[in-house]
């Protein structure tokens, strides 16, 4: 470390990234365009779910009218971000069902097509103020991770602040069709850089390193121009070029190439010192702090062989989607699919309507050639390629036998939950399998094994607990009778050895007779519980069922 | 109940000789089979003497059942086994001395023979002598009808005649073969059947046979009531 | 517009298990053209046989297992199996030593274990070992190199290839077996003065022709032309260079540690452990056989090492004269345990307690 340190003055050196694979990008034909502001759509649609769990509650009524860049929705509780609208109008409704693709209501707004700013709040010189005013500065501009996660991106700040050492910036965009970030990083790499750095200071961290990859050539050399023109003192921020490959941008490979370090199974990369934001995040941030916008518009990729003009679009949040793709001349006839997200790891659309959201990097609107249904599976050979391209170093292979064979058990100590789902497996498998899925369907129902053995465990302590509560009660009766039955001497039951007899309850009677009564007893409650085998065992004393039968309604009360 | 009762239907009777089969369906007392298999003639006589011993031995389990203790059992079992099959290694060797020199290290481990001790412990331990001696005697018929076909089997595709040790039989006798029908022309003879994978293999195939030809077996999991008081739990308020 | 559902990815790289096999395929040919320049057409008459025959006992087994032949066939695994075994056969083995050794290999080893993907031993070297050890002698016999008035390739020496493959051909047992005499020799092996040698560069310093049959050079080019395609497998990344590496790495270690300059008969030269002998062919084409060998990357060099080690101590103080197919079965049988101990460490699992 310390003689790397010496021949690079200090700069961080790249780490090796486990696994990928180099797939066709299909990158060039989006790039060819440059980026392009969009229309106005006839109505602007905005899901009131932020991200699975987290919802808003409107704070605008039907028929106001509102301006862009107005906060329009608020978190309920504080995962959740404000919404802003991302253009002036006039709400229409808020509760609407038909177009959003996940569960919940949305708000719709029909534009007035003055697309008028609301008034804006920019803080001139973040350096000026503490690092949480800047923070505050985000959380009010209602940013969120636009990289797909859609968290709330001050949450996150607030919460790696003090603990990272390491700022990544992820311009390392390594899904197939997306080229979003490099888009914006032709036009704004200064302003992405700036982003980091607004980002730095309010995490407070030591470096921020803006990791992409060498097949991104214009927006590397717009990234270095713009990091050579920062003025002032040294600064920590550098440029790390990874080769390409898939998933060189996922976050935790991301952490391994620029730190050389892994992020724990269950941990986030904050947890190592590291925090990881997306490129459109950044400039988010930048455009919130330096002119106080909201987050009201993202870039988007509009691709696929059925749109005749394929590019990046500054894409409105709440854009219907369809009004993105007819935009860009897109034979509607021709169209197989249309894929929400890259083609590895995106999610066919149901429905055309749906809005553009935070998570909206790239729409695939394909054709029945361009991503054919795979062939028929067939068997596994083992042939070890999805071993070789597996980024968690897993072996795919051995997972699928597995899973197949039901033993999830062993699935999950060959590390099935560390899977990222990237689908690279899936994507070089020669037998077709579609290894990705099953490891999806694997890890849920793993989740839901581990559920139910977490139930069986409540349920067996509660009946535990519940025994042990009737053994000690019965003790303690035992005690009070003998108590009881201590106070009155005359009816005390012992046992005198000097004399062959027995006294019980008072009455004096022999051993044998005792004997020959204590049989009799057992024969009766033999062949009583010999007549019917479903039959409850009575027990010799009908208040003790009483009182049990208590005990065990007051179990059952919730 | 003890811990080693096996939860299993317990077949007895005629259906053991092949339906129930110990070898081919219970794939017990494997070792033998595959051993002494390479001629009939071995194949066949250790398959009458283990015969002889699993019939005598579950006899005698049956009748000194109140003797043996449960825990000691298989003690007992392995004791009352190897007092015959010593008997019967020291007869064979004062009438068959050959026979007895092929069998070799096969007929003393005829008292482990898992298949006898199956039947003592699902049989002869819980039974009267009557029912158990009929009950070894299935169980040990299809022991050696299963050994001698197989071994018959070997010998031919692997030497092209069978009976070829015949004269192990003759008692006292150590002449010349006395009888071998040949088969198949000897030059085509097929190594790979008289070596241990061969046996493995061919075995294999025998017990797929046996599988697709003989009727299928009920599915017995999952109806024998629970052995000892369960403590059960109320939980179908709170579902 | 129909909106198809289904998982990602969309997306797949242009690889299949029926190309990764004919691309096995394909690689073989310079081995098998070097055979045949060198010995006559033995055994493109053994690769054709036992090719039809794969193919109708694979067709019937997958109708009897009930899957759709034509559908499984045409992932050429049948095939792959069918070529390498008459590669291994003697070029002089009758046709139903081929059909044998064909339907051990695809009935017993590779369906009754389950099919493609399920068969834990290599089905060609199944069916090879399965000859070996039921008719010794018949398997014994190497080709001999043939001399300057023997025509490899000619009309006649076709004939003759044919009589051997089909006996009835021949007319009569005692012209068959002069014929069988006439063609085959022993292993190069027990040959002192081959064992010594290194045929190539005796050529090279005789200024004779590589190729001419009478350089003898025969067994050594066709290692060559093994070698040649197991650097296009490597190429094309359908096997990774990890098994054989470390099989030819621990042969020539082994060949080096025991070789003797005094009598290099005894033990041979590194050279003909690894050029004189199938070696080349075993560590880049069979082992290298994904169903059956180790699939973790430490796991690889482990299992080639084990392969490599077998094969010079089976050949060097075992009975049968060929070793590789013995040492790639017992590699085989290790590959499972060899890939529970040596699972690589998964992302973000460093120091975790693996259950």
């Amino acid at each position: 470390m310390g003689f790397w340190n010496l021949i690079s003055g200090g700069r961080p050196r790249r780490h090796g990234i486990a696994g990928g694979v180099r797939a066709a990008s299909h990158k060039a034909e989006s790039l060819r365009s440059a980026l392009m502001q969009m229309p106005l759509p006839k109505r602007m649609i905005y899901p009131l779910q932020q991200h699975a769990g987290i919802w808003l509650k409107p704070v605008v009524s039907e028929g106001e009218h509102v301006l862009k860049g107005q906060r329009i929705a608020d978190p309920v509780d504080n995962r959740g971000s404000p919404l802003h609208s991302s253009t002036s109008g006039i709400i229409v409704s808020l509760n609407d069902h038909d177009n959003v693709s996940s569960t919940g209501s949305s708000i719709v707004l029909t534009p007035d097509g003055e697309d008028r700013w609301t008034g804006l709040n920019p803080l001139s010189d973040y350096r000026q103020v503490s690092p949480d005013k800047v923070i505050d500065r985000i959380r009010s501009a209602g940013v969120i991770g636009l990289g797909g996660t859609a968290y709330s991106t001050a949450e996150k700040l607030a919460r790696a602040k003090g603990r990272v050492h390491t700022l990544i910036i992820n311009a390392a965009e390594c899904e197939p069709c997306i080229t979003a970030d490099e888009a914006l990083l032709r036009q704004e790499a200064a302003g992405v850089v700036e982003g980091g750095r607004i980002l730095q200071y309010a995490i407070q961290a030591e470096r921020c390193i803006i990791a992409t990859q060498n097949t991104k050539i214009d927006a590397t050399s717009a990234l270095r121009r713009a990091l050579d023109a920062i003025d002032g003192p040294s600064h920590n921020i550098y440029l790390m070029v990874f080769p390409e490959k898939y998933p060189t941008g996922g976050e935790r490979q991301l952490v391994q190439g620029v730190t050389g370090k892994q992020v724990p199974g269950g941990k986030s990369p904050e947890d190592t010192g590291v925090l990881v934001q997306n490129t459109g995040t950044a400039y988010a941030v930048y455009r919130a702090v330096q002119s106080g916008e909201p987050l009201i518009e993202r870039i988007t990729t509009v691709t696929g062989a059925t749109v005749r003009t394929p590019k990046n679009f500054q894409a409105r949040l709440g854009t219907p989607i369809r009004f993105l793709l007819e935009l860009c001349g897109t034979g509607f006839d021709r169209i197989e699919q249309v894929i929400h997200g890259g083609s590895l790891r995106g999610i066919v659309l149901s429905n055309l309507d749906t809005p553009v959201t935070p998570a909206t990097n790239c729409l695939i609107a394909a054709s029945k050639d361009e991503f054919p249904a795979p062939p028929p599976e067939q068997p596994c050979i083992r042939c070890g390629l999805c071993a070789n391209v597996c980024p968690a170093n897993l072996l795919p292979q051995q997972l699928h036998w597995f899973i197949r064979g039901g033993s999830l058990d062993a699935a999950a100590s060959l590390g099935l939950s560390d899977c990222i789902e990237c689908g690279a497996c899936a994507h070089v498998c020669p037998s077709h399998i579609p290894l990705a899925g099953h490891f999806r369907d694997g890890k849920i129902d793993l989740e839901e094994q581990q559920e139910s053995l977490e139930r069986g465990r409540y349920w067996k302590q509660r009946f535990e607990s519940r025994q042990a509560r009737i053994a000690s009660d019965a003790e303690e009766r035992q005690r009070n009778r003998q108590s009881r039955l201590d106070k009155s001497p005359a009816s005390v039951a012992k046992v005198t050895t000097d004399t062959d007899a027995v006294t019980v309850a008072g009455r004096e009677i022999s051993r044998a007779q005792a004997r020959i009564e204590i049989a009799a007893a057992v024969a009766r409650v033999k062949k009583r519980s010999a007549s019917g085998a479903t039959e409850p065992e009575s027990s010799p004393e009908p208040g003790d069922e009483a009182e049990e039968r208590s005990s065990g309604g007051q179990e059952h009360e919730p | 109940m003890s811990d080693m009762t096996l939860h299993v239907k317990r077949p007895s009777g005629a259906s053991l000789v092949l339906r129930h089969n110990v070898v081919l369906i219970m794939l017990l007392g494997l070792t033998p089979v595959l051993a002494v298999s390479h001629s009939m003639v071995t194949a066949a006589a250790l398959g009458l003497i283990t015969l002889l011993v699993t019939v005598l031995a579950c006899t005698t389990v049956s009748i000194l059942r109140a003797l043996i203790t449960r825990r000691w059992r298989l003690a007992g079992f392995l004791f009352i086994t190897a007092v015959y099959t010593t008997a019967a290694g020291i007869l064979l060797q004062i009438s068959h001395y050959p026979l007895f020199q092929a069998l070799g290290i096969y007929l003393p481990l005829i008292c482990c023979n898992s298949a006898i001790l199956f039947r003592m412990e699902i049989c002869a331990f819980r039974s009267r002598p009557g029912p158990a001696l009929l009950d070894a005697l299935a169980a040990g018929f299809g022991f050696f009808l299963v050994i001698s076909v197989f071994g018959s089997l070997r010998e031919l595709f692997s030497t092209g005649a069978i009976l070829a040790d015949l004269r192990l039989l003759v008692p006292g006798s150590q002449t010349e073969s006395v009888g071998a029908i040949s088969i198949l022309e000897p030059s085509q003879n097929f190594m790979f059947i008289n070596l241990q994978p061969g046996a493995f293999i061919c075995l294999g195939l025998l017990v797929a046979l046996a599988n697709v030809l003989l009727p299928k077996r009920r599915k017995d999991t999952g109806n024998h009531k629970p052995t000892s008081e369960h403590l059960r739990v109320r939980v179908t308020q709170r579902h | 517009m129909s909106l198809i559902a289904s998982g990602p990815p969309y997306q797949f790289a242009a690889c299949s298990t029926n190309r990764i096999m004919l691309e096995v395929i394909f690689a073989c040919i310079p081995g098998i053209t070097i055979t045949t320049w060198f010995f006559g057409w033995g055994t493109l008459i053994n690769i054709t046989l036992a090719c039809v025959m794969a193919l109708a006992l694979e067709a019937g087994m997958l109708a009897l297992r009930g899957r759709a032949p034509v559908q499984h066939l045409r992932d050429n695994s049948a095939l792959v199996t069918a070529v390498l075994l008459g590669i291994a056969l003697p070029s002089i083995s009758a046709w139903w030593m081929i059909a044998l050794a064909t339907v051990f290999a695809i009935v017993i080893a590779k369906h009754l274990y389950g099919g493609l993907g399920q068969n834990v031993f290599n089905p060609a070297m199944c069916g090879y070992v399965f000859l070996l050890i039921t008719f010794p002698l018949h398997m014994s016999g190497w080709h001999a190199p043939g001399g300057d008035e023997y025509n490899p390739l000619g009309l006649h020496s076709l004939y003759l290839s044919l009589q051997m493959t089909f006996p009835f051909l021949a007319g009569g047992a005692e012209s068959y077996r002069e014929l069988a005499d006439g063609l085959a020799m022993a292993t190069p092996l027990l040959d002192p003065g081959s064992a010594a040698g290194n045929a190539i560069n005796r050529a090279l310093e005789g200024n004779l022709n590589l190729f001419s049959p009478g350089a003898e050079t025969g067994y050594e080019m066709i290692s060559m032309g093994y070698l040649a395609g197991g650097l296009f497998l490597l190429f094309r990344n359908i096997i990774s260079w990890h098994i054989p590496a470390s099989i030819l790495v621990t042969v020539a270690a082994l060949a080096v540690v025991f070789y003797n300059p005094d009598d290099p008969g005894i033990y041979g030269t590194p050279w003909l452990h690894l050029f004189g002998t199938p070696t080349m062919l075993g560590a880049f084409f069979i082992a290298t056989d994904p169903v059956s060998a180790a699939t973790t990357p430490r796991g690889k060099l482990l299992y080639g090492v084990i392969i490599g080690c077998c094969i010079y101590s089976i050949r060097s103080w075992g009975a049968y004269p060929d070793s590789v197919a013995f040492a790639i079965l017992f590699g085989n049988f290790c590959a499972s345990f060899i890939e529970r101990v040596t699972v690589p460490t998964v992302y973000g699992s460093r120091g975790r307690q693996i259950k």
